[in-house]
């Protein structure tokens, strides 16, 4: 017996809407979505910057610290999750990949990463010189 | 007038809340059905559960890692809170539901009422 009567977005209208909504007018999602759609499993992410920081948010549930893998290299940043889970007979398996490119001035050996409720934030600190600075005028 | 400003505010603010539905999962025992809903970047007290009847109502609401001072780059993380409406076949027992979150995924717990667990009958 199945657990769910049956799953459509009647039951639930906001939903439809707001998945109709979000594919015609915010072509952001829209490539994102379609691989969602088509099966691929991808994740999102996000970037952010300050003065000091470059960050970038990802989102990823499900995932163990241990199964991350993080890597900097001619400043591009590649999250790369891999689990695999064993459930009496049947094993299965899950692999996700991103590349960024960010911009060259990060400090590799202050690159910071944590991990919590399903969010990985990895923490980018920009170069010294790189930094916006107040010119006095003498 | 002022009674007409205040009855209107909230209803406002309804229509304005979007919701995103989230991923799930569902896995079954031998007495139990296990719910599993994708909710990254929700913490444990941030989720709501609600069944009433056969309606299984599930809210999260996302907490921003954002901090003031950022500017945006690049996204595609949606900022809209979850909500999962599911429509049970199966009688829970609702006193008995238990849930946890661990590394973003919600695992609610359905235990079969006694009632609706399947049952042997002897013929004399």
């Amino acid at each position: 017996m199945t657990l769910i009567k049956y799953d459509n977005y009647y039951n639930d209208p906001f939903s439809e809407l707001d998945r109709l909504l979000e594919f015609s007018f915010n072509p952001r999602n829209r490539l994102t979505r379609f691989f969602q759609e088509t099966g691929s499993r991808d994740f999102r992410l996000d970037i952010y910057a300050d003065d000091d920081n470059t960050y970038v948010i990802a989102e990823l549930p499900g995932i163990q610290k241990k199964d991350l893998d993080i890597q900097l290299h001619n400043s591009v940043l590649t999250i790369t999750a891999e689990r695999k889970q064993k459930k009496g007979d049947t094993e299965s398996s899950f692999r996700a990949k991103r590349e960024v490119t960010l911009s060259d001035d990060v400090r590799p050996e202050k690159v910071e990463a944590r991990f919590e409720d399903g969010l990985l934030k990895v923490t980018l600190p920009k170069r010294e010189e790189r930094k916006p600075k107040a010119i006095t005028i003498n | 007038m002022d009674t007409q400003i205040t009855k209107e505010t909230p209803a406002k603010a309804a229509k304005e809340q979007r919701y995103l539905r989230p991923r799930y999962e569902v896995d079954t025992s031998q007495d139990e059905y296990f719910v599993r809903v994708y909710l990254p970047g929700v913490k444990k007290e941030a989720v709501d559960i609600t069944l009433d009847n056969d309606d299984l109502l599930i809210l999260g609401h996302r907490s921003s890692v954002v901090q003031d001072g950022w500017k945006t780059i690049y996204r595609e993380l949606p900022d809209a809170d979850y909500r999962l409406k599911l429509q049970l076949n199966v009688h829970i027992d609702g006193s008995r539901i238990g849930a946890k979150v661990e590394d973003g995924i919600l695992t609610v717990t359905l235990p079969v009422a006694e009632e609706a667990k399947p049952r042997q009958i002897s013929v004399n």
